[in-house]
């Protein structure tokens, strides 16, 4: 793997569209963090007059780049008492036969290592989800319903991890605010029907269109997590998100994870999204 | 640890090596508590390949609840995963495990690499090769695997109606992980994948035996005790019973194991049809013996008669043509698994044997001739067969679930429950021409649960595994705690109840209750 990694440019350039992207529609703003943070790309269009719905379906076009997409993940979880617990997370995306598939491997600690984690994303349906757990020794094909749930512990759910729910929000931009600096798009996010979240709200830079800080709140509509997305780089000619946190604020609980390698360019075969890269992962 | 006065059946030797395993914990307990530094796999990743060397040491004692049980020593074992692969190329991969296993009653000493054709392997020292095979990739698509291996088919959980290619380590009862409880087998894998398909064959030409606890191990199964005497029309007998070993089958074409799966996916279904055909892997046994008769000289009673029983692990060849299916529902995954099995042997009940009239007659006759000649004469025992083969349908649904925040909220008003793993399963075993006095019904329930959570950052993880059968009302529970003390130490405590009838396979061990200490470091 490689991690050449340069500061990110500040100039626009034209957007560039991936096959895989066209599968990612409109899903929750949640969807773009650990994906986004492992093999996040953005392209900026001159954008003027956008739609909500628009700048959500770039944001989550602009992270699905490049066709053979590694990482080397480091994910922190810190309880509100200072406790911490740190793994070593691999993942892996390739677009097959009209499908994103993904893969994420577990590294470290050794009690966790070799669970893994595949999702098929299709684009008009939800997406098909696989568990494997080495004391079982055969994958563990999951219930779509369950892709808002937590994955083994972290403040990211499957979702987060490449299964991103089919377009069941509507999105409005509310402001076009300065986050740090930087100028955004302010989108809020309200689901269609009955849902974890009354509504997300996101910061999508105006320049990457990748998002810099979402808010979800609960049913009751009190704020119950925060993601904020920082150190962006290039690697490969591809803008990459180096590091991310989100943040339970209900309980304290925080997951930071950093990028440790990242790679675009790696000629994974199919039959790696199968059964088999989820029992040994991709080598 | 208590270990000193947990010995008290075991050799010098044994005790030594028990004090040993208590050093052990001792040690990993040491290194826990002053070492938190993480440490971690020895790994290297070129740009084509890599190479990874994994393992670690645990070490537990099991406390009995009733001292009237056969005991068991502390245990301490190292595990180490050697993996090497080049891209596209080959991966090499070595599973190795040895150490002590204090489960051992009466230890043999010698050799202590565990046989691929042995089912009581009595080394409380032993090495076992779990698995060590070379993976080629031919073709983009195609894996051949070769070497020792295991190979988990079907979808249920840890009764697989269509999973016959690995015997199972069962000297621990079922409470191990189920790919632990898996014995590598050597043989050839093939695996071709094509879009959602793949086609998975199988070749194993070498025997390779379940095993099974020995006599005097803790978990020797009561039912296949015999007892030292027996009461019969003739008078008392003493019985001397032995268990020797399986007869390994010849190394032919004929005697190999072969089996196919074929797997699609499609639409948010995973289905897949499978054949087997070989070995049973489930454990069957044949009993034969011989009674002595020698005259005594006593006109009251002219002559005395000893029975030799011999129980011996019988092998029998099996068909099984299954199918599986999972797929999601509502708001599960719902998984099924059916299997039809053409001549598996089932064990019957031993009640009458004392009074099998065939049985009497030989013996009496034989009596009767050592009375008139005053010359010992042994004669061969027709012992009625204490299994008989049939066909059978084994069957089975299970629906997992994951607890969701929304839920957990309407349950407890809070989400503490939310991220919990529910499993439910129904295993049904049905014996045709059910035309003898079995074990089992014509038709057997099993119904299985398996609740999982994990808080405090997965530092604490608790599991429920429960198994119950509504035909003679035996079950089990197995809770399992475990505890990260340091990012590789955590600490472990099983309790495992039992309880039910005691001529059914749970319900036999219904006073082994007890509970299981351990700790494990891993890197």
């Amino acid at each position: 793997m490689t991690s050449h990694a340069e500061r990110k440019p500040r100039n626009n350039r034209r957007f560039g569209c991936s096959r895989a992207g066209r599968f990612l529609r409109n899903g929750k703003v949640l969807a773009a963090a650990f994906s986004a943070l492992a093999m996040a790309t953005f392209t900026a269009l001159p954008a003027h007059a956008l739609t909500g719905a628009e700048v959500m379906e770039r944001s989550l076009l602009a992270r699905a780049q490049g066709d053979n997409a590694s990482s080397t993940l480091r994910v922190e979880l810190r309880s509100k008492d200072g406790a911490s617990v740190t793994r070593t997370v691999d993942t892996y995306r390739k677009d097959c036969d009209g499908s994103l598939r993904q893969l994420v491997v577990m590294r470290e600690p050794a009690d966790v290592a070799g669970a893994a984690f595949l999702s098929w994303i299709h684009p008009h349906r939800y997406p098909d989800m696989w568990l494997y757990l080495p004391e079982l020794g055969r994958p563990r094909q999951l219930n779509p319903a369950t892709r808002g749930e937590s994955f083994m512990g972290s403040d990211f759910t499957y979702e987060d991890l490449g299964a991103p729910a089919r377009d069941e929000r509507t999105h409005e931009i509310v402001g076009e605010p300065l986050l740090d600096g930087e100028p955004t798009y302010q989108v809020e996010s309200v689901p269609r029907a009955h849902d974890v979240y009354s509504r997300i709200r996101t910061w999508v830079s105006s320049e990457t269109f990748l998002p810099r800080r979402v808010e979800y709140f609960d049913r009751d509509g009190k704020l119950l997590k925060v993601g904020r997305f920082d150190d962006v780089r290039i690697v490969k000619g591809i803008p990459t998100v180096f590091a991310l946190e989100m943040e339970n604020v209900r309980t304290g609980h925080r997951t930071a994870v950093t990028l440790l390698e990242a790679d675009f360019d790696r000629p994974f075969q199919c039959a790696l999204f199968t059964e088999r890269g989820l029992s040994r992962g991709v080598r | 640890m208590e270990c000193g006065d947990r010995a008290d059946s075991a050799t010098r030797t044994g005790r030594r090596r028990s004090r040993a395993a208590c050093a052990c914990i001792a040690l990993l307990l040491t290194i826990g508590v002053f070492s938190r530094a993480p440490v971690h796999a020895i790994e290297l990743r070129l740009p084509d390949g890599g190479l990874s060397l994994t393992g670690g040491v645990t070490a537990w004692d099991v406390f009995r609840l009733d001292p009237d049980t056969p005991s068991e020593r502390p245990s301490g074992v190292l595990d180490l995963r050697f993996d090497a692969s080049r891209t596209d190329r080959f991966r090499l991969v070595a599973a190795i495990r040895g150490g002590f296993d204090g489960k051992i009653g009466d230890p043999h000493r010698g050799n202590p690499v565990l046989a691929l054709d042995e089912v009581y392997q009595s080394k409380d020292v032993f090495l076992s090769i779990d698995e060590a095979y070379l993976e080629l990739y031919p073709f983009l698509n195609v894996e051949v695997r070769i070497g020792k291996q295991k190979v988990s088919w079907g979808q249920l959980d840890d009764v697989q109606p269509t999973d016959h290619v690995n015997p199972e380590d069962l000297t621990e009862f079922y409470f191990r992980p189920e790919l632990e409880r898996k014995i590598g087998v050597p043989g050839i894998r093939v695996l071709g994948y094509r879009g959602s398909s793949t086609i998975d064959f199988v070749w194993n030409p070498i025997f390779t035996a379940y095993r099974f606890p020995a006599r005097d191990d803790r978990w020797f199964p009561p039912l296949l005790t015999v007892a030292d005497t027996l009461e019969t029309p003739l008078g008392t007998i003493p019985v001397r019973t032995r268990y020797p070993d399986v007869d390994e089958p010849p190394h032919t074409l004929a005697s190999s194991d072969v089996a196919l799966r074929l797997r699609q996916f499609h639409e948010g279904i995973d289905m897949s049809l499978s054949v087997f055909h070989g070995w049973d892997k489930s454990p069957s046994f044949a009993a034969s013996g011989t009674a002595t008769v020698t005259p005594t000289g006593d006109p009251s009673a002219p002559v005395a008669t000893a029975a030799d029983v011999a129980v011996r692990p019988s092998l029998h060849r099996i068909t099984v043509v299954g199918a599986d299916l999972a797929v999601p529902f509502l708001w599960f995954a719902l998984r099924a698994e059916a299997a039809w099995i053409h001549g598996r042997a089932f064990p019957l009940l031993l009640q009458n044997v004392a009074r099998d009239p065939r049985l009497l007659g030989v013996v009496g006759a034989a009596a009767e001739r050592v009375a008139q000649s005053g010359r010992e004469e042994t004669v061969d025992l027709p012992i009625a067969p204490i299994e008989l083969e049939r066909d059978a349908l084994q069957y089975g649904i299970g629906f997992d679930w994951v607890v969701t925040e929304q839920v957990s909220r309407r349950l407890i008003g809070g989400e503490s429950l939310a991220g919990t793993f529910v499993l439910v399963q129904l295993i049904e075993n049905v014996i045709f021409d059910h035309d003898a006095d079995f074990i089992s019904q014509q038709v057997e329930h099993l119904l299985g649960s398996t609740i999982r959570q994990t808080f405090l950052d997965e530092r604490l993880s608790l599991q429920l595994k429960a198994a119950y059968t509504p035909n003679h009302g035996d079950f089990f529970l197995w809770p399992e705690l475990g505890y990260k003390l340091t990012s590789n130490l955590i600490g472990i405590l099983e309790g495992r109840i039992l309880g039910g009838s005691r001529t059914q396979p749970i319900g036999q061990y219904r006073d082994y209750d007890g509970i299981r200490v351990g700790l494990r470091w891993a890197f």
